[in-house]
C-alpha cells in the first residue's frame, strides 16, 4: 500500500463503503477506519438496520424525527374517479365502494396522487417515517438513520441524512446498506470515492460485480478491499488482476478479529497491528 | 354472493393456480344465479404489486369470497378493506374446493 492520498487532502471529502453482499465487513471497515481518523463523520446509511453505533457507542445522542407526507382521503370530496389509484406506481391506493383508500405502509410519499386528484379530495398528512440520531464518539460525529419498523421506504431518512453532510466541515465515511438498490445508489452518487468491501466467496464475488457496475455507472473512482482474505486463489482477486482494478487492501481472515467484532469492540483498540493497518488505509485514502 | 378462484388455465375445469396475484385467470361464480365467468388477470406478469392490483381486480368484480391456496399480506390488507373473505384451498380441484367451502371445511385466512 503506498501513501498516495486518493482523496484530496485538506478538503473534506466523502467516502462511500459498499459491498453488494451483506456481511462482508462494511461496518467493520467503516467504524475501525473512522476510529483512527480524528474528527470525522461516520454516517450509518443502512437505515433498515443500522449497527455502526454498536461499535462506536456514541454519547450525547440527540434524536430528530423524520416525517413524510402521505395522502388521506376526504370521503365527501372523493368522486371515485380512480385517477389516483391508476397513477400510484406503488399501488398504495385502492378503490373500495367507489372511494379511494390509502394503504399507508405502501406509500412512498411521491406526491403524484395530489397532482392528479381533480376534486382536491386528498389531504396531505404528516406521519413519522423514522429518526436520525446524532452523537459523538471520541472525535467521531456519529449520524445514524433509523427507519421505523414496517415502513416501505428508507429514502426520506437517507435524504435527510445526506442533507446533513452536504457541505461537511470534516471527512465523511458513509456506511452503505447492503445490495445495490436505491439507497446505495444515492450514497454512491453523493460520494467522491467508493470503497467496495468484498469477501472471497461465490456470493461475495457475484455481488461485487453488481457493486462494480453501480460504481462504474456513476463514474466514481473506487478501490477494492478484500476482507476475510484466505489466499490469492479467489475470483475477486483474479477478476481484479485481469481487468486491472485497484485492490487497495486485503484483510486476512483471523478468528481473533471476528471474536473482537462479536463483542461490539473496535479491533483498533485491541490490536496495534490493526491500528497501524487502518491508519495506513486512512493515509492512503485521505492523506492523514 | 360472488366467489372467485384463481385458475392456471382459461377453462372452467382447470386446476386451481398455485398463487393469487400471479394467477393468470380467475373463475368467478355467482352463487345465487350459478353464473360462471372466466376472466383474465392482466396483472399476473406485473413487475411489482401483482397482489395489490389483483386484489383491486377482485374488488372491481364485486367478489365477496376468495378461495385461494395462499394470499400475500399486502393483497390481503386490500381485500380486508373491502370485506372480501379469504379461504385457503387444500387441493387443486375446483369443484372439490367449492364443495368443501360450502360445507364449511376450508380454513379462513386471517
Amino acid at each position: 500500500m503506498n501513501s498516495m492520498a486518493i482523496l484530496q487532502s485538506g478538503t473534506p471529502s466523502k467516502l462511500a463503503i459498499l459491498s453488494g453482499k451483506g456481511g462482508t465487513g462494511k461496518t467493520f471497515v467503516a467504524t475501525n477506519l473512522a476510529s483512527v481518523m480524528g474528527e470525522v463523520f461516520y454516517v450509518d446509511c443502512d437505515v433498515e438496520e443500522p449497527n455502526g453505533s454498536l461499535f462506536l457507542h456514541p454519547e450525547q445522542e440527540s434524536v430528530e424525527r423524520i416525517e413524510v407526507t402521505i395522502p388521506r382521503v376526504n370521503q365527501e370530496k372523493c368522486s371515485g374517479c380512480r385517477l389516483c389509484v391508476d397513477t400510484c406506481k406503488f399501488n398504495a391506493i385502492a378503490l373500495v365502494q367507489d372511494k379511494a383508500v390509502v394503504l399507508e405502509d405502501m406509500c412512498h410519499s411521491c406526491g403524484a396522487c395530489f397532482l392528479v386528484c381533480p376534486k382536491g379530495a386528498l389531504v396531505s398528512t404528516p406521519i413519522e417515517n423514522g429518526v436520525i440520531r446524532t452523537g459523538i464518539s471520541n472525535q467521531i460525529h456519529v449520524l445514524t438513520g433509523e427507519m421505523l419498523p414496517g415502513k416501505e421506504s428508507g429514502e426520506p431518512i437517507l435524504h435527510a441524512l445526506l442533507k446533513k453532510i452536504e457541505n461537511p466541515p470534516h471527512t465523511v465515511i458513509m456506511d452503505c446498506p447492503p445490495g445495490t438498490g436505491c439507497l446505495v445508489t444515492e450514497c454512491v452518487r453523493e460520494a467522491d470515492y467508493c470503497m467496495i468491501v468484498t469477501e472471497p466467496t461465490l456470493f461475495g464475488f457475484h455481488d461485487f460485480l453488481r457493486a462494480l457496475d453501480l460504481v462504474h455507472h456513476y463514474k466514481k473512482p473506487f478501490g477494492i478491499l478484500i476482507n476475510k482474505w484466505l489466499n490469492p486463489n479467489n475470483q475477486v482477486e483474479e477478476y481484479a488482476l485481469a481487468y486491472e482494478l485497484p485492490i487497495i487492501a486485503k484483510i486476512p481472515f483471523e478468528k481473533k478479529v471476528s471474536r473482537i467484532y462479536s463483542t461490539g469492540e473496535l479491533v483498533t483498540n485491541h490490536d496495534s497491528k490493526y491500528r497501524i493497518f487502518f491508519q495506513n488505509l486512512a493515509n492512503y485514502l485521505f492523506g492523514k | 354472493m360472488k366467489i372467485a378462484i384463481p385458475l392456471s388455465e382459461f377453462r372452467e375445469n382447470s386446476s386451481i393456480a398455485d398463487s393469487f396475484g400471479r394467477a393468470k385467470f380467475f373463475l368467478i361464480i355467482d352463487s345465487s344465479s350459478q353464473d360462471k365467468q372466466l376472466i383474465q388477470n392482466p396483472y399476473s406478469e406485473s413487475q411489482g404489486g401483482a397482489g395489490l392490483k389483483t386484489a383491486q381486480l377482485m374488488i372491481d368484480h364485486h367478489v365477496d369470497t376468495l378461495l385461494s391456496p395462499r394470499v400475500g399480506q399486502k393483497a390481503h390488507s386490500v381485500l380486508r378493506l373491502a370485506n372480501v373473505k379469504v379461504f385457503l384451498t387444500q387441493s387443486i380441484l375446483v369443484d372439490e374446493m367449492i364443495q368443501a367451502w360450502a360445507a364449511g371445511r376450508l380454513p379462513a385466512d386471517q
